[in-house]
């Protein structure tokens, strides 16, 4: 297996990073007409993911732009975390395990040790979507002759699929840091801007990002000062304890009604790997709010959630047993969030 | 009187670790040659089709492409297989591509990234025929069978039916009978080293191939056969092999492309196949349906069994007669079965062919097997222990269908995996959703039967020592990881009485090893082993009769003693160290050699079919599993696995006690997690490391390796094998834990979270029923 040539960029800033992302994004003719945003380049964090991509030919761009060497990048300021934090970074800072436990212990699920010391906070967030006649070969899906994504113009998933491409988003940490009710720090030619991660992923498995501007990149992930008052948890479906991606995932974030640990007096639920973006879902907020948690509302939340994820049959696991999984997930998400619980 | 100190027994580390752990190690990747070719497979868009036309145009645009290899050239044509009965494959289609993946051409390029690029160029025009995919199909007549040698029009490779005793009479009487049927996926061997040789065109006009093979005599003949050149025109190089499971005892197509190609160019051509071309060239274990009843008396003992088995062969018929046969054969222990009828049939599929793997043949009847039993046990309330120790097969006995039966440790590995799991207290009485569970197994100790018809020895070890004092081994037994070279070393250290850093072992050049059938059916250690004692033994002959010259006694008088010393048998003041009976023996001679063989006696009966499961030995084994089942989701944790294996003697107990675990470990990955999955036009789904689960170690549970040494009277130092039986009896140990934990009985393998989970829903909507019913 082997990485297809590109053309490397590895910038020390961040606006000599936000330049070869104007200079691979120009039309070859030179002109100034805006083109499509990363039509001619990649930002590469860790490359745990994209290069494994390049490796099977999927979606290669000219121009990879390395983020390593970005200072900008790589150390906080304060209240958020640096893009290019690593994971396992994220997984051993003691000051993050005791602000934000459950960001270090999501890190702490996400792929295998080894990838951990590569992938980034801001790589994890940009995962790719998958799908499983996505991420093949070329000679496999040039067989399969299928992939909205990828080279075909038909999709193996959905019979009709218009030009909706349902590949599901995989990253366990976007669900988690949008139950801390965190933000995206974006920069890019026009400067800085604020877009809270809740809002920040919008579309298809192909356009997967609201407001996602030409040569602009996440810089860093703001926590908000009421984060430590959330408590937040994170369960995973996969089969294996390390490597897999989540066949589900479910984050849940409560805040107590002042002096009534137990009450919910505010509630976010995220989950991933159900649609191609991190979904949200303000039903289960409603059914929450307000409301004690035991295990009867724990078991009406769960039930409620399994009625909203539709999984596509586009993974190892059947869509059927993913719904079913949300079910349980969400419940047991929510009851380790009980002021009982250990964790 | 001797003192010699026997290193038998001791836990020896593997001769070539530290080679391997350090990186020095050669393996085919590591490997070039001046002028070197790289070359990539172009591989079929189609399951089945007629390949019209391959057109390089393309192709020989991009810099640095040399070469094409197309269906209809030289020798693209020729068929060859593993056994003689089933040669269908061919290097390139001829004219048929059979799988979705499979090679239907080749480019050589001077760069490995000019070769890919090239290869992804090359035009192939196909005519398109419908695609056989599910096995029943395949029973079907059509007038587009894969290959011409298959029976009455269809899809059927081979079919087997045997039956012994009085099948019907024996379940007409039965007290209880235990019956279902079961399915496995297909799964592949997983190992670490992908596929890859090299053919290099010599300049005396023979030709060489280096390949990670385990089994170098049988690519030898394969080669000959598509270059139409005699043996002794070509030279097999089997380099260190990382990993094969059988999943590399075929002479396969690439190889034959690669010597075609190094003919077609005149330059080395190197091919090394990415994960994904492994599992497209696969030849792991079949996909198999399998329908079983088992009848008992009212006390428990095996009264009949009466199987049959439905496998999927995929395009090619590799080992698939053999698996055919072991399907049933190989139930034929560790119990006596007095009455017994099986039936196979295995099929062609446009899919991957399957092949042989780690305990090939027996692992997916064995877990049919095990599952019945640990229900006739239910049912009559018996320990599942119990119910197998009665029934067991006792040593120095023979099998209905003639298996020769001497040493057994199968109830010693009962006992001990009984005491150390806690049994007695932990069956039927852990809480609801934990369990534990019990499976066994017997396997054979290496293949009685040569593949080709012969009187050639199976092994033969030749053994050289000349002036600096150095042991020098030529086997052709290939190391594939599992140790062999270790256990020939050791074996003629032993023999010799000397110490094992004496000696070097080459094992890997048919121009130099004497034959040796290869790695595989287990055979290596007990067939091997013996010719290695033997050539150790005859050379220590040659040293003994130097120290009857050197001291005036007689040669036969003299023993192995300590600190490499040749001692009398009477006086053992009377010492000659090695060095100087070597001294003496090479004086006026030169350097000594010697060589022992080893041949399987003649065995088994005359029936159609007598000669599958022939071994001159069997091994036993006797597995716990101690398992948490999450009963919402499905998931099964193994907590614990005793494994008891009874592989005669442990020469090395640390390299027996891997074995085990390895085993253990593969075996927990077909139970649980691995699967071949196929689109439905048999285009493989998922053939990467992510998307093929193969368990990692936080899914490794605490194995105890329990050794059980049962001395085998024709077993080289009293050695059975280990490298193979030890994977079957996880499968059904786990799938009974689950039935102890939380009721329902699992007859889809790999187990997992998601059959666990809807086998609980239907146990559930069962008792519910149940209720509302009553």
């Amino acid at each position: 297996m082997q990485v297809p040539d590109f053309i490397l960029r590895q910038p020390a800033t961040l606006q000599e990073a936000i330049t070869a992302a104007q200079e691979a994004s120009r039309p070859p003719d030179g002109s100034h007409a805006p083109s499509a945003p990363e039509q001619g380049y990649d930002w590469l964090g860790g490359g745990t993911d994209l290069l494994c991509n390049y490796k099977w030919r999927i979606n290669q761009r000219p121009v990879v732009i390395a983020l390593r060497g970005v200072a900008e990048l790589q150390s906080d300021v304060a209240g958020s975390l640096a893009a290019g934090r690593t994971l396992w970074q994220l997984e051993n800072d003691a000051e993050i395990q005791r602000r934000y436990p459950a960001l270090a212990s999501t890190a702490a699920l996400v792929a295998s040790p080894l990838i951990r010391r590569s992938a980034t906070l801001g790589g994890n967030l940009h995962l790719d979507t998958r799908c499983w006649h996505f991420n093949q070969t070329a000679e496999w899906r040039a067989a399969h002759r299928s992939c909205l994504k990828a080279e075909a113009d038909q999709c193996r998933v959905l019979p009709d699929p218009g030009d909706v491409c349902v590949a599901a988003y995989c990253g366990d940490l976007a669900p988690v840091l949008i139950a801390y009710g965190a933000v995206a720090r974006l920069h890019g030619p026009d400067g800085e801007r604020r877009v809270p991660l809740a809002e920040y992923f919008a579309g298809d498995g192909i356009r997967r990002f609201a407001e996602r501007r030409r040569a602009e990149l996440m810089v860093a992930v703001e926590m908000p000062a009421d984060a430590e008052d959330w408590r937040v948890n994170y369960r995973k479906l996969r089969l294996r304890q390390t490597f897999d991606f989540p066949e589900g995932g479910v984050a849940v974030g409560l805040q107590w009604e002042s002096g009534n640990p137990g009450v919910i007096a505010a509630a976010r639920i995220a989950t991933t790997a159900y649609a191609s973006v991190p979904l949200l879902h303000p039903e289960v907020v409603e059914l929450l709010q307000g409301q004690l948690l035991d295990q009867d509302l724990a078991d009406r939340a769960g039930a409620l959630l399994e009625s909203l994820v539709q999984p596509m049959k586009n993974t190892s696991m059947s869509p059927s047993y993913r719904r079913k999984m949300a079910r349980v997930l969400c419940r047991r998400a929510l009851l380790d969030c009980s002021p009982h619980s250990s964790s | 009187m001797s003192d010699y100190r026997s290193t038998v027994g001791q836990r020896l580390p593997l001769i070539d670790s530290m080679e391997k752990v350090s990186g020095q190690g050669t393996y085919i990747e590591d490997m070039s040659f001046p002028d070197m070719l790289y070359a990539r497979m172009v591989r079929s868009s189609e399951s089945h089709a007629v390949v019209e036309q391959v057109d390089f145009a393309a192709a020989a645009e991009i810099e640095g492409y040399v070469a094409g290899l197309a269906p209809g050239e030289a020798g693209t044509g020729i068929h060859f297989g593993v056994l003689p009965i089933s040669e269908d494959e061919t290097p390139l289609p001829a004219p048929k591509a059979l799988h979705s993946g499979c090679i239907v051409a080749a480019v050589a390029a001077e760069s490995e990234r000019a070769a890919r690029e090239a290869a992804l160029r090359v035009e192939v025009r196909y005519s398109v025929l419908d695609p056989v995919v599910r096995p029943r199909d395949a029973l079907r007549e059509t007038d587009h069978p894969l290959h011409p040698t298959t029976v009455a029009g269809t899809n059927l490779h081979k079919a087997v039916d045997q039956e012994f005793g009085d099948v019907d009479g024996a379940f007409a009487e039965a007290a209880t009978v235990a019956s279902g049927e079961f399915r496995f996926d297909g799964i592949n061997h997983g190992f670490t080293e992908p596929i890859g040789c090299i053919a290099v065109p010599e300049a005396n006009g023979r030709m060489s191939l280096y390949s990670a093979t385990q089994v170098p005599h049988y690519l030898h003949r394969a080669l000959a056969k598509v270059l139409e050149m005699p043996m002794h025109r070509i030279r097999v190089f089997k380099p260190l092999v990382g990993g094969g499971f059988g999943g590399k005892s075929d002479p396969f197509p690439h190889e034959m492309v690669a010597a075609l190609l190094a003919r077609k160019t005149g330059r080395p051509v190197k091919i090394i196949f990415d994960r994904d071309e492994v599992f497209l060239n696969h030849h792991g274990r079949h996909p198999t349906e399998y329908r079983i009843r088992v009848a008992a008396d009212g006390d428990g003992r095996l009264l009949g069994l009466d199987s049959h088995s439905r496998i999927d062969g995929g395009a090619w018929g590799s080992f698939g007669v053999v698996t055919t046969y072991y399907n049933g054969v190989l139930s034929q222990g560790p119990y006596r079965i007095p009455a017994f009828r099986y039936s196979g049939r295995r099929v062609y599929t446009n899919k991957p062919a399957s092949g042989a793997m780690r305990g090939h043949g027996a692992v997916n009847a064995r877990f049919a097997l095990e599952t019945c039993l640990d229900e006739v046990a239910e049912q009559l309330r018996l320990d599942p222990f119990d119910l197998r120790a009665q029934n067991a097969l006792p040593p120095n006995t023979t099998t209905l269908n003639h298996l020769r039966i001497t040493s057994t440790g199968f109830l010693e590995c009962l006992q001990q995996v009984r005491e150390r799991s806690g049994w007695e207290r932990k069956f039927r009485q852990l809480p609801h959703g934990r369990g534990i569970g019990l499976g066994c197994g017997f396997y054979i100790s290496g293949s009685a039967l040569p593949i080709h018809r012969t009187r050639t020895p199976q092994s033969t070890v030749h053994v050289k020592i000349d002036v600096d004092g150095g042991v020098t081994i030529h086997s052709m037994a290939a190391d594939i990881g599992q140790g062999s070279d270790t256990m020939l070393a050791q074996c003629v250290a032993e023999a010799m009485g000397v110490s094992m850093d004496r000696c070097r072992v080459f094992a890997r050049d048919t121009d130099t090893a004497p034959l040796d059938l290869g790695s595989y059916s287990s055979r290596v250690t007990f067939m091997a082993g013996n010719a290695a004692l033997r050539a150790g033994e005859a050379i220590r002959r040659k040293l003994h009769k130097a120290c009857a010259r050197l001291t005036g006694l007689r040669a036969d008088d003299f023993l192995r003693g300590a600190n490499e010393t040749y001692v009398h048998r009477d006086d053992d003041s009377v010492r000659v160290p090695y060095a100087d009976a070597l001294r003496e023996a090479l004086a006026d001679n030169g350097a000594l050699i010697a060589k022992g063989i080893y041949r399987a006696p003649k065995l088994g009966g005359s029936f159609k079919g007598s000669g599958a499961g022939l071994s001159p030995s069997y091994s036993y084994q006797a597995f716990v599993a101690e398992v948490e089942v999450d009963e919402e989701t499905g998931q099964v944790r193994v907590d614990k696995v005793w494994a008891a294996h009874d592989c005669g003697k442990a020469l090395n107990r640390l390299a027996v006690e891997g074995q085990i675990e390895g085993s253990v470990h593969m075996g927990l990955g077909q139970a649980l997690s691995e699967q071949l999955v196929f689109l439905n036009n048999g285009q493989l789904q998922n053939g990467s490391l992510l998307d093929y689960k193969i368990p990692a170690p936080p899914d490794t549970p605490e194995i105890e390796a329990i050794v059980v040494e049962s001395n085998d009277p024709e077993g080289p130092l009293g050695a059975k094998e280990c490298g193979e039986g030890a994977l079957a009896p996880i499968i059904p140990a786990v799938a009974n834990a689950i039935h102890d934990a939380v009721g329902v009985r699992m007859h889809e393998v790999p187990m997992t979270p998601e059959r666990v989970f809807k086998a609980l829903e239907k146990k559930r909507r069962a008792e519910e029923k149940l209720r509302a019913g009553s």
